[in-house]
């Protein structure tokens, strides 16, 4: 080839390769069968490649030459696309169709139908996540449909090996326009103009950093590119050395004309990139076979040289003077600053370092102009940037938005969301220098400054993504480790500093942590960052001090609590299903219990525990099963059923279980509220030896589980059987005796007082009309069937709301003779706080779902409900419960006719029934109290469940009123109150400890569980969920992987 | 040039771009210091004990690495620069093994000094002490290598390149990094030449000669 050696000749060039690529960007798939050409792209980035993007090439070439295809078809390898985890991709054009995760079994049905037919196959293009619909065309799959390439947009169209592509698509023309058009202080002006800020981390000025080195006095300056790209998680980078090295060259060559006096760059490229340096070393001796590096380049007097320096292997090297000594052939270890790198800096020489994706957008903002560069972004922060997206998200790969797009875009319209419907917690940005943004910043514009605000730091672009299963004193940990093993060793701040941090939160996850150690690691950072010769050790804690400022309950529940609420941190738990449990069942105990023929003594393990487990069994909304490891490997074990299988089995076969009471003693203990607290509190202080008396103001024991819970989900005999059993330890309920004054009940002689009074009081929604007859809430309506009160249930019955009371009352009105029942909720159905499974139950049952719609007015006719008024919503930006909150759109009402209206929206405790004195109340009427002894204002009270929490599960309230009975267990005995339960089970239980075997380990979906006809469910209040049989009970066990056995 | 800067209240005269630590010392002022030597080309600044506060500045800087300027003031001593200095000694105390009866260096050693001239303690309960247990290298005719009173000043490595046959360099990383020959080879299978510059140097008593008591 000859060199190109003036402008013209690299129009000439150009103009000569521009026509054989158009076919590559021709999103016109009606061209596909006239079309003289056909494109096949296949991505040849890592991710890819690793899936077996070789051996679908090879099956591509194999076939296409045995059909005779070679000529019309060509298959191009080019960089990476982004959505890695979908790899092998292959696009083919015209039509920009995108097929993922293609085998090379699947190549042949691809050259058959597509390639020869024209007919797209669908089976193995995208599909939409949620709706299962099919997207073949690339840029409207959802990952990529709101990203904005610019920097990634060159990758998908090239070899990155041919550098006749890359000036087919308009490169080296900026150097030539440079070179030809421009003089450099115009270069530099065009690129102060842009406003671009360096992406590696810093958002340092590119502009101003180019202008110190430029008037730093010396002939021989160096520029340097930053390729060592070592955050864990972090590939953005290597996207760009792999797909388009060019305009990395190209970029570096601008830049030296725009600084004048360099001659020689150096890309420092970590070795762990193997690809990345074998494809920019093509690149560069591309270039200076073409002419666009060495001597006169393009025949002009201009020079400058480039090679490349595998890095050494350590993440300090990514440290701009670190980094320079490594290229002097050192050791790479940091310097001091100043002088700085513009003064001396490689060799003692004036030099400046910029990241691969800040060079790489040099040439695009000479030939487009700053205009183009800033047309996306903030004000502050211009342009586009590029992240690599991994973790808890449905969609993991690379994704490139304007600065300043919102979080909570990237996370769930770009990624799609958090896998498995967990619950998102926390993004970590920066890698192990950055911080957390969690859930209730998830608002925040992605830029420089907002995001150090919230103290991470952008960094070079590295994103992990964090759900309810990451423990953030873990990750913590995870970061302050690798600085720890990365730390170079020069300076003593960061030497034997980060190990003292790391040995605090060590001490931390094992449980071993006090509360100074808080204060300590807090003095510690702040000690390092002011200490530390270089930002590693500087910004080593970071990750300790973000998460301790935006996690520190879940600091203080590892240390005061002993718990761990993600379930990670091993040392402080035998099995995740127990640490969650908020009363601690035994849950590996009583599995193998049930699985070793011994239901009756797996029914007495939880008895320690649970006085209520046939209730518990059927009602949990079971936080146990949300951590059982087998749900990484399928689906969870039915921890619940399993409960309520040993227990109806005992029930069965007239088994039942009281403990012995440990001493009798002579104080006696009130309990306001027969509800599964006060029940649980009372049982938990009768084992004790106290005598404790219950008093109930409704004409029923049993609290929302009695009254709440309608009967087919937990039928009143089992709940009775349990309460009868509870009263076996001598406790006695009051019923139909409302407390009205505390203070009464002291003077009769009772020591302590537990409040267990739940939250029975219905919210209302403030809209006109409300007043009307027929307008219920869900709590009042639902007390109301359960009493046996008589309910004028309408034909047609809306329910407002989204919660489990919400379905409780729609599926009740459906059973007492409603012809149409309708639900109103304002988010998405996937925001639904109810259970799962209660949703899919009642849509079963033909329940209809209003999603995105508001109620607001109820409307009359002679003083009764005839219809709602409701409004249709759009989701906006996201709230601080990281969801999208609800806008109303103008203009949308429309009216549901309905005879009956029942609000569930919520509900709050009663108080204003009880005198309570010195206690007060709080948000949303809950009585206030330490949150972990429970006791109240007032000596000798105590409170418990949803009094104190506001509504809660009937687990939490459980474990609630266990916590209050330690209290006054310690209370009575002149004790200091502890922060944790303080008991002691009555029996202790041996069980086989035999891990399970492979075959057990192996897939295996969980075992169902039968439910009552349709037909049957109707017109009756029957028990919808059936009970597991001996052998459906044992297979399910047979899924319990053993945790606790290490 | 000349120019005038001021220390601590006093008015120096001084050559403008002399090393700053070296200034305050050749004029009698303590500064503790245990990397920096006399004609580095580039500070090690690794120590983090020289800081003093220079007015303009917006925390305490190392004075190794910074240049006399006219006008600079400088303070070599707050309640801040002690915060520091105080930090990074203690945990270079929290790596050294503290032996000093039967230490060579004893009553000569630079930490010693530090920790008179400070009011500093030697044994410090603040971070917990976690001793390298390295074995020492015995080698060499002349001297020995103590590593577990290294304080990774990297004097000897320095010294050694300069004025030696480059035998000594820094390997591993982080709480792991040590002075090392290469391979960890002993002293005496390397080229040494024994011209015993690195233990003119080493402020503590990890590289001393062989005559001397243990």
């Amino acid at each position: 080839m000859q060199k190109i050696t003036s402008y013209e000749d690299l129009l000439k060039l150009q103009k000569k390769i521009a026509p054989t690529l158009q076919v590559r960007e021709n999103r016109d798939f009606s061209a596909f069968k006239t079309s003289p050409q056909i494109c096949i792209q296949q991505c040849r980035g890592a991710g890819c490649t690793a899936a077996g993007g070789d051996k679908v090439t090879a099956k591509f070439e194999e076939l296409l030459k045995k059909k005779g295809l070679g000529n019309k078809v060509t298959i191009v390898k080019t960089g990476c696309l982004g959505p890695c985890e979908m790899g092998p991709t292959v696009i083919i054009n015209p039509g920009d169709i995108l097929y993922v995760r293609v085998k090379p079994e699947d190549v042949e049905e691809i050259v058959e139908e597509h390639i020869v037919k024209g007919q797209i196959v669908e089976r193995l293009v995208y599909h939409d996540p949620v709706t299962n619909e099919a997207i073949p065309e690339r840029l409207k799959i959802s990952f990529l449909a709101e990203q904005e390439l610019r920097i990634m947009h060159n990758n998908v169209l090239m070899d990155p090996y041919n550098i006749e592509e890359y000036i087919g698509r308009g490169g080296y023309e900026a150097l030539a326009k440079a070179l030809f058009k421009m003089t450099p202080d115009e270069v530099l002006e065009e690129v102060r103009k842009s406003n671009i800020r360096g992406r590696g981390g810093a958002g340092f000025p590119t502009a101003t950093k180019w202008t110190f080195l430029k008037k730093s006095p010396g002939t021989v300056k160096y520029l340097l590119c930053n390729g060592d790209e070592g955050d864990p998680g972090a590939y953005m980078n290597r996207a760009v050395l792999e797909g388009n090295p060019h305009s990395i060259i190209e970029g570096m060559a601008l830049g030296a004309y725009a600084v004048e006096n360099v001659k020689q760059g150096f890309a420092y490229v970590r070795a762990e990139y193997p690809l990345a340096i074998e494809t920019l070393a093509a690149a560069i001796k591309q270039a200076r076979e073409y002419g666009f590096l060495g001597k006169n380049i393009m025949g002009t007097d201009f020079e400058f040289n480039l090679d490349i320096f595998p890095g050494a292997g350590a993440f300090v090297c990514g440290e701009e003077t670190a980094l320079m000594t490594s290229v002097e052939g050192k050791r790479g270890m940091p310097r001091q600053r100043p002088p700085f790198p513009s003064e001396k800096g490689l060799f003692q020489k004036p030099s400046a370092l910029n990241n691969v994706e800040t060079w790489s957008y040099i040439p695009r903002i000479i030939r487009e102009g700053a205009d183009w560069f800033t047309s996306v972004g903030t004000d502050r922060c211009t342009g586009t940037k590029t992240f690599s997206l991994v973790g808890k998200v449905n969609n993991l790969g690379l994704v490139e938005v304007p600065l300043g797009t919102s979080l909570g875009k990237i996370v769930f319209d770009i990624g799609g969301g958090i896998p498995k419907g967990k619950k998102y917690k926390a993004t970590q940005l920066g890698g192990p220098s950055g911080g957390v943004i969690p859930i209730q910043h998830v608002n925040v514009p992605v830029e420089y400054e907002s995001v150090t605000a919230l103290g991470a730091i952008m960094g070079s672009g590295g994103m992990v993504v964090m759900d309810e299963d990451n423990c953030m004193v873990d990750i913590a940990k995870m970061f302050l480790g690798f600085c720890r093993d990365e730390s170079c060793g020069k300076c003593v701040p960061c030497r034997a500093g980060i190990p003292k941090l790391l040995a605090i939160l060590t001490r931390i996850t094992e449980g071993k942590g006090t509360m100074e150690d808080l204060d300590k690691l807090e003095e510690l950072s702040e000690m390092m960052q002011n200490a530390c010769l270089c930002a590693l050790g500087q910004t080593a804690p970071n990750p300790a001090l973000s998460t301790l400022r935006h996690f520190r309950e879940e600091y203080e529940a590892h240390i005061i609590d002993k718990k761990c609420p993600a379930a990670v941190c091993q040392a402080l738990f035998r099995a995740p299903c127990q640490h969650t449990c908020p009363v601690g069942l035994d849950v590996p105990g009583y599995i193998a219990l049930i699985k070793s023929d011994k239901p009756a003594e797996a029914y007495k393990l939880i008895m320690q525990r649970l006085p209520l487990p046939m209730s518990v069994g059927r009602v949990c909304p079971h936080p146990c099963e949300g951590k059982c490891r087998r749900g990484q490997v399928d689906e969870p074990v039915a921890i619940r059923h399993l409960k309520r299988y040993a227990s109806d089995y005992a029930w069965e076969h007239g088994i039942s279980y009281t403990p012995e009471i440990k001493s009798v003693k002579s104080e006696k203990v009130a309990v306001i509220g027969a509800g599964p607290a006060g029940l649980a509190a009372a049982w938990d202080l009768a084992v004790e030896g106290y005598k404790v008396t219950i008093f109930e103001a409704l004409p029923v024991a049993g609290g929302m589980l009695a009254v709440g819970i309608p009967e087919y989900r937990l039928p009143k005999e089992v709940l009775n059987k349990e309460i009868d059993n509870i009263k076996k330890l001598g406790i006695e309920i009051k019923l139909n005796t409302p407390v009205k004054d505390i203070n009464a009940l002291f003077k009769d002689g009772y020591k302590a007082v537990f409040i267990g009074i739940g939250a029975h009081k219905g919210d209302k929604m403030g809209i006109p009309g409300e007043e009307l007859d027929g307008v219920y809430d869900a709590i009042e309506f639902l007390r109301n069937v359960n009493l046996g009160k008589f309910v004028d249930v309408g034909k047609k019955v809306a329910v407002v709301g989204g919660g489990n009371s919400a379905i409780d009352a729609a599926r009740v009105a459906l059973r007492k003779g409603a012809q149409e029942v309708h639900i109103v909720y304002r988010r998405e159905k996937a925001d639904m706080p109810a259970e799962e499974e209660e949703i899919a139950a009642a849509e079963e049952e033909g329940i209809k779902l209003h999603v995105l719609t508001n109620p607001v007015k109820v409307i009359g006719k002679d003083g009764k409900v005839v219809a709602i008024e409701c409004q249709r919503q759009s989701l906006g930006d996201f709230d601080k419960s990281g969801r999208r909150s609800p806008k109303a759109i103008a203009g949308s009402e429309f009216n549901l006719a309905v005879d009956m209206l029942i609000e569930a929206i919520g509900q709050r405790p009663d108080t204003a029934s009880i005198n309570l004195d010195d206690i007060k109340t709080g948000p949303g009427g809950t009585v206030i109290a330490e949150k972990r002894t429970l006791s109240t204002g007032q000596k000798g009270v105590f409170v418990g469940g949803d009094a104190f929490t506001g509504p809660r599960t009937v687990i939490e309230a459980i474990a609630s009123g266990q916590r209050a009975a330690s209290s006054i267990k310690r209370f009575l005995a002149g004790q200091e109150l502890l922060p944790t339960v303080d008991r002691k089970d009555a029996e202790m239980f041996t069980y086989p400890n035999i891990p399970p075997t492979e075959e057990e380990t192996a897939v295996h979906a969980r075992v169902g569980i039968a439910e009552i006809r349709l037909a049957d469910r109707m017109s009756s209040m029957k028990e919808v969920v059936l009970n597991y049989t001996a052998k459906e009970a044992k297979e399910e066990c047979s899924r319990c992987l053993r945790c606790d056995i290490r | 040039m000349l120019c005038t800067i001021h220390i601590d209240d006093r008015e120096i005269r001084v050559k403008q771009g002399a090393n700053l630590l070296l200034t305050a010392l050749d004029n009698g002022i303590d500064i503790p210091n245990l990397c920096y030597m006399e004609g580095m080309p580039k500070p090690p600044a690794s120590c983090r004990l020289c800081y003093v506060e220079i007015a303009g500045r917006p925390s305490p800087v190392t004075s190794c690495t910074e240049i006399t300027v006219d006008g600079m003031v400088v303070r070599t001593s707050s309640p801040e620069i002690r915060r520091l200095r105080k930090f990074s000694f203690d945990l270079l105390l929290s790596r050294h093994q503290i032996n000093c009866s039967v230490c060579p260096a004893n009553k000569k050693c630079s930490l010693q000094q530090i920790a008179r001239s400070q009011h500093f303690r030697i044994i410090e309960k603040r971070f917990n002490r976690v001793e390298p247990l390295l074995p020492e290298d015995t080698s060499h005719p002349l001297f020995n290598f103590n590593p577990n009173r290294c304080v990774l000043c990297g004097r000897c490595v320095y010294i050694c390149s300069s004025k030696g046959t480059g035998v000594l360099d820094f390997a591993y990383r982080g709480l792991e990094t040590r002075v090392s020959t290469f391979a960890g080879m002993p002293l005496a299978e390397t080229a040494c030449n024994g011209c015993l510059e690195c233990v003119r140097v080493c402020p503590t008593g990890s590289l001393y000669l062989k005559e001397k008591k243990q």
